[in-house]
């Protein structure tokens, strides 16, 4: 039954229709994964507009290119420019830009493409083996859990981006934090810090923060030195160098893409979270520790196989329990319900044949990102030869377009230019922006969960301790402590000694 | 700005410490204006945020007076500043945002945004001599008109 159903899928996506659409639909999202500050949420959501005349499969399948192709595309210019096209792509830049600036864009580009094709077809099978099993498993997280995964979350990023300060980067991370809890608060609509302006009332939007704080220090570096070289030599792609490269990495796609699934399956956790993990998980597990910050290809392949192995495990909870994993998801679930579809529990009895037909569009999507991916790369490598001074006046209107387009208020583009500002003090001290980033992303969901978890427990601290994967968090977020005091350090001497002595 | 950045740092950890007492006394203020109980109130997290850099800032703070203390670092940011605001690249460096800022606050709001951004990339170009005129009036006509017509025209997104 199941061969039954991907043969009928695999029927209706070579028809010279859904062929075409899908290439398309790839393209416009790899576009907008390239431009900074145009993410796949807007993309999906311009889309669906856009679909609402067309047959339901054809305008599912250009949703889901849209979603891969977007979601791909931040690679390219976290890795020619340092901005990173989506947030998710922060992870990538911090190898993928030291490998472009030694002269090997183009091989960072490849080995990025094709970690994304790796990380979005292990997200499709999971697709097709987890979906049943997994939305019991993402039920036992409760709201305990979701905070502790928020502050776990920043830290982890706190402590990889500082560069061995991971005080600046819980800082950041803080004042991230503390910046998505500026508007009405989730459960009782209070004003927070809004100082009596009606434009804070609804938040400040990720967009313009995102922008401002990785695109505009970019572009005002760039008027620090009256003589910039352009840089004249294009790297070619170099192909074989790096599936060579690729084929003693599969330990690290295996790892990468089981965690960019999992972190895709927990609701509210996108893309961002599954990056920096699997860069983590990555650098934690490498013998070659010290190349992560100064160009490691393996860095770069953690980074985008987790990052795209998310869209399938956000998938999964929207099929299985209408509940989105990502900002994506949830306009991918509003798309589905304008389309007729109905995800839930019912859709596995309702239609049998959908995770197939969800799984294979992934696959097909995936593929025409790889080529396309490939093809384009060829000409945005070009973009080194282009002098600076004209390539950065460009890319901050393109950031204003960016942080316009959200809610098309003239206050976002106003946020973009105020956070830029901060974007470059924290550059100039040296504190890291991702963690700053990841903090107003995951910040809401850490507010509303925390004060959950207490009003449900009366206040009391114990379920911290008494929830299994609450202490699983936990006692991570103690040891990345114990570990900036340098208690281990003090540790192994003490250890080794005692060995010494027993031995 | 690169090398050592003690002195930086010790500026930056009054700051902090200053925006966490302003971020634990309004916390405060929201837990008291809502009432009920502190662990449901919406000043709670931010309560915690405010604490936490509360913390952190302090412990920079005693970081930075290793060896230095206050005066040292104190002398050391006189030194940097002064040295600082009197290089051509500081200079380069605020001329260029200022346009940045004329073109977010000044142009976008108050022109449509093909002659806004077309007067942003000429202008900004010129200053940093990015080519003959006639160049960058090309460069900056293109990209404004692209623009306009993929998101205006064919998207049909809103801009500016």
């Amino acid at each position: 039954m199941a061969l039954q159903y991907i043969l009928d899928t695999l029927y209706q996506l070579v028809t010279p229709v859904n062929l075409l659409t899908l290439v398309l639909a790839v393209f416009f999202g790899l576009l907008v994964g390239v431009l900074p500050g145009l993410t796949s949420t807007m993309a999906i959501a311009l889309l669906t507009g856009l679909t609402y005349g067309i047959s339901s499969e054809t305008a599912i399948l250009s949703l889901i290119g849209v979603y891969v192709g977007a979601i791909s595309g931040g690679v390219q210019t976290a890795i020619l420019l340092n901005i990173p096209g989506t947030p998710a792509a922060a992870a990538t830049a911090v190898d993928g830009y030291k490998i472009g600036q030694r002269g090997e864009a183009g091989l960072g580009i490849f080995l990025g493409n094709a970690s994304a094709f790796l990380g979005t077809l292990f997200g499709a099978v999971c697709v097709l083996v987890l979906t049943p099993l997994l939305s019991m498993l993402s039920l036992k997280f409760g709201s305990w859990e979701f905070f502790l995964l928020a502050v776990f979350g920043v830290m982890i990023c706190g402590s990889l981006t500082s560069g061995g300060d991971s005080l600046k980067g819980w800082i950041s991370g803080l004042i991230g934090l503390f910046v998505a809890q500026i508007g009405l608060d989730a459960l009782n609509s209070y004003p927070r810090f809004t100082f009596g302006s009606m434009a804070l009332i609804g938040g400040i939007p990720l967009i313009p923060i995102m922008i401002g704080l990785f695109g505009f220090p970019e572009i005002v570096s760039s008027f620090k030195h009256q003589e910039m070289k352009a840089i004249k030599q294009v790297i070619d792609l170099r192909v074989k160098k790096g599936l060579s490269i690729l084929k003693g990495k599969f330990p690290t796609v295996f790892r990468s893409g089981f965690l960019g699934v999992a972190v895709g399956i927990i609701p509210g956790v996108g893309e961002d979270v599954a990056g920096w993990l699997s860069y983590w998980a990555a650098k934690m597990r490498s013998k070659k520790k010290e190349e992560f910050g100064k160009g490691s290809y393996e860095g770069v392949i953690a980074a985008e196989t987790g990052i795209n192995a998310t869209i399938g495990g956000n998938l999964i909870p929207v099929l299985t329990l209408a509940v989105p994993g990502s900002t994506s998801s949830a306009v991918l679930l509003a798309a589905l319900w304008l389309h007729g579809f109905r995800p839930g529990p019912l859709l596995l009895s309702e239609s049998p044949g959908f995770i197939y037909t969800m799984s294979m569009y992934l696959v097909a999507s995936a593929l025409v990102m790889l080529l396309l991916g490939l093809l384009i790369s060829r000409y945005t490598v070009k973009m080194l030869k282009i002098d600076k001074k004209i390539l950065m006046p460009i890319v901050f209107v393109f950031c204003a377009v960016g942080s316009f387009v959200i809610d098309n208020s003239i206050t976002s583009v106003y946020m973009m230019f105020i956070f830029g500002i901060l974007g470059v003090l924290l550059a100039a001290m040296k504190y890291p922006a991702a963690p700053f980033l990841l903090g107003v992303v995951l910040g809401p969901m850490a507010d509303s969960n925390l004060r959950r978890a207490l009003v449900l427990s009366d206040g009391s601290l114990t379920p911290l301790l008494t929830r299994p994967l609450c202490l699983i968090f936990v006692i991570g977020i103690i040891l990345m402590i114990l570990a900036q005091l340098k208690v281990f350090d003090k540790l192994k001497p003490i250890i080794f000694k005692k060995k010494n002595i027993t031995g | 700005m690169e090398g050592n950045i003690k002195h930086l740092d010790f500026i930056s950890a009054i700051c902090l410490f200053l925006v966490s007492v302003y971020i634990i006394w309004d916390s405060w203020e929201i837990h008291e204006d809502v009432g009920g109980p502190l662990y449901a109130s919406p000043g709670l997290l931010t309560l915690f945020i405010g604490t936490m850099i509360a913390l952190c800032s302090v412990l920079l703070f005693l970081r930075c007076l290793k060896n230095v203390g206050i005066a040292g670092n104190i002398s050391a940011f006189k030194h940097w500043f002064t040295g600082f605001i009197k290089t051509k690249e500081t200079l380069n460096t605020l001329l260029g945002i200022v346009i940045l800022a004329l073109f977010v606050f000044i142009l976008l709001p108050r022109f449509p945004f093909l002659i806004s951004s077309f007067i942003f990339m000429f202008i900004l170009m010129k200053v940093m001599e990015a080519g003959s005129i006639l160049k960058i009036t090309i460069i900056s006509a293109c990209v404004s008109g692209s623009i306009f017509t993929l998101f205006q025209i064919i998207f049909k997104v809103p801009l500016p």
